[in-house]
């Protein structure tokens, strides 16, 4: 190295154009064993990500600056997406910008400064986010009860689709899972979510809709607490559920989710029923209603049963001759009385016909008396009525003859 | 009273809500012995209803991909294959 820098062939007049000038400067830098790879602790300022991919920012602490490039390779893998703001440790090396004159600090990895700062920017976003309503409770929808379609945005790589896949078979086999592969960690997946949340909405047939991903380093699950990400979600046009780490983690799309799962496991036992309880549901259902049934028609059979034995239905002709014995019992004594009647009647008829009889004038002519009417037909009781020469008519028992009465001699 | 529809073309979950009220229905006894039978027979369509969504096919797995002109589309992925 130090043979190469004194190589440097000089002009005769001992001046170097600018391009040596820059290489020498450049040379020197990649040369020196602080700058060719050192880490610096500062502030985020001035950031841009340029369409390509790359991102450009300055660093700068209270007393000096420094123009840093972060190329899309790099930019890619960062667990977490900088701003304006953030304190930082970046990694890398400076370089000369010949073309522009410019020392830049060409950075391979950048992290948060720290958990503190980490934890800080996350409670700015939580808290903002949390004073526009994204988290009220007004918000979260119902979970839908019997789940038909099941979205599942998550690793393809990972353990998080087979984990849900098989608890959601041995649980509710009844529905499909939908599959939505998406990157889930870093700086870089953030846009792979955003993509995935939509076609998961745009797909028009999901009935929810779970963002899973396994346990890792806050760092690892930080685009989980990406703005635009979490403002995805809250759009996200079907029930939501977020199972992104371990119970203990929290991240901000947890709070806009309709639901929280502790974990990617939980989120499969949270988003379907058990098909075995249902189907006990239904077995007791299907006893009560035979039970229902039967209890029923037990008891109106039992009803039945009693107004059977009843002795109207069971002995119909009783009441029959009942009846007919009390008729012929009235005829009888219809008759009776009847009976009786004439013979009171006949027994006066004949007394009155006895005291006829003994009334009888003829009874009398036959005990040899004779009875005497004048020639007018009226009775001659007394001898002082008769006189001389008066026809008479006498009548005996046997017959009559007429008399005339002579005079007294 | 609505028309009666078709058990089986309720949704399962609007075919056990129905089957929970006749099921009630049915103990609460105030229901008269002619509605009882029919009622019986509702509850058994509905219960065979559920029965047919909960002894449907296995779970079935799909990815949802876009196509080459930015329709998205679902294909069937076997699961136990890719297990392997």
């Amino acid at each position: 190295m130090e043979n190469e820098i004194e190589d440097l062939t000089l002009e005769s007049d001992g001046v170097l154009s600018i391009g040596e000038l820059a290489w020498q400067i450049g040379r020197v830098l990649e040369a020196d064993p602080i700058l060719c790879d050192v880490a610096v602790r500062g502030e985020i300022s001035n950031l841009k990500a340029a369409s390509s991919g790359h991102l450009y920012f300055t660093l700068k602490d209270g007393n000096a600056q420094i123009r840093c490039c972060l190329w899309k390779t790099n930019a890619l893998r960062l667990n977490f997406r900088p701003n304006d703001g953030d304190r930082v440790v970046a990694t890398g090396h400076v370089e000369f910008y010949a073309q522009r004159g410019d020392l830049s600090f060409i950075v391979d990895s950048l992290r948060f400064d720290g958990q503190g700062a980490l934890f800080e920017a996350f409670e700015r976003l939580k808290l903002q986010l949390a004073e526009e309503g994204l988290f009220d409770e007004s918000r979260k929808r119902a979970l839908p009860p019997f789940p038909k379609r099941i979205g599942l945005i998550t690793s393809a790589s990972g353990a998080v689709a087979h984990d849900v896949v098989t608890i959601l078979r041995r649980r509710w086999p009844v529905a499909t899972i939908v599959f939505i592969p998406s990157a889930v960690q870093g700086f870089a997946a953030v846009p792979d979510l955003i993509r995935a949340l939509s076609w998961a909405g745009a797909i028009g047939d999901l009935d929810v809709v779970i963002i899973g991903r396994g346990g890792g380093s806050a760092e690892d699950l930080w685009c989980f607490n990406d703005e635009d990400l979490v403002r995805a979600a809250a759009d996200c046009p079907i029930p939501l559920i977020s199972a992104v780490g371990h119970e203990t983690d929290y991240t901000i799309l947890d709070f806009v989710a309709d639901l929280r799962a502790p974990t990617p496991s939980a989120a499969a036992e949270l988003v379907a029923p058990d098909i075995y309880e249902l189907q006990g549901v239904l077995y007791q259902a299907r006893r009560r209603l035979y039970n229902a049934v039967a209890g029923e028609s037990r008891l109106a059979r039992q009803r039945l049963e009693v107004a059977r034995r009843r002795r109207v239905l069971t002995h119909p002709h009783e009441r029959v001759t009942a009846l007919r014995t009390r008729v012929g019992d009235l005829r009888t004594r219809v008759r009776d009385a009847a009976r009786r009647r004439v013979k009171i009647e006949s027994q006066s008829l004949r007394g009155l016909r006895a005291q006829l009889r003994a009334l009888d004038p003829q009874r009398t002519l036959e005990r040899g008396f004779a009875v005497i009417h004048d020639e007018f037909g009226a009775l001659v009781t007394s001898a002082a009525s008769v006189r001389a020469g008066q026809k008479l008519k006498i009548l005996w028992r046997d017959g009559a003859a007429s008399v005339l009465i002579v005079p007294d001699e | 009273m609505n028309e009666i529809e078709n058990a089986q073309e309720l949704s399962f979950e609007e075919a056990l809500r129905e089957l929970e009220i006749v099921v009630e229905a049915l103990e609460s006894s105030n229901v008269p012995l002619e509605q009882l039978v029919t009622l019986a027979r509702r509850g058994r369509e509905l219960a065979d209803r559920c029965d047919t969504t909960l002894s449907g096919a296995e779970a079935l797995l799909e990815e949802l991909i876009a196509t080459p002109d930015g329709e998205l589309v679902t294909v069937p992925i076997d699961y136990d294959e890719e297990d392997e």
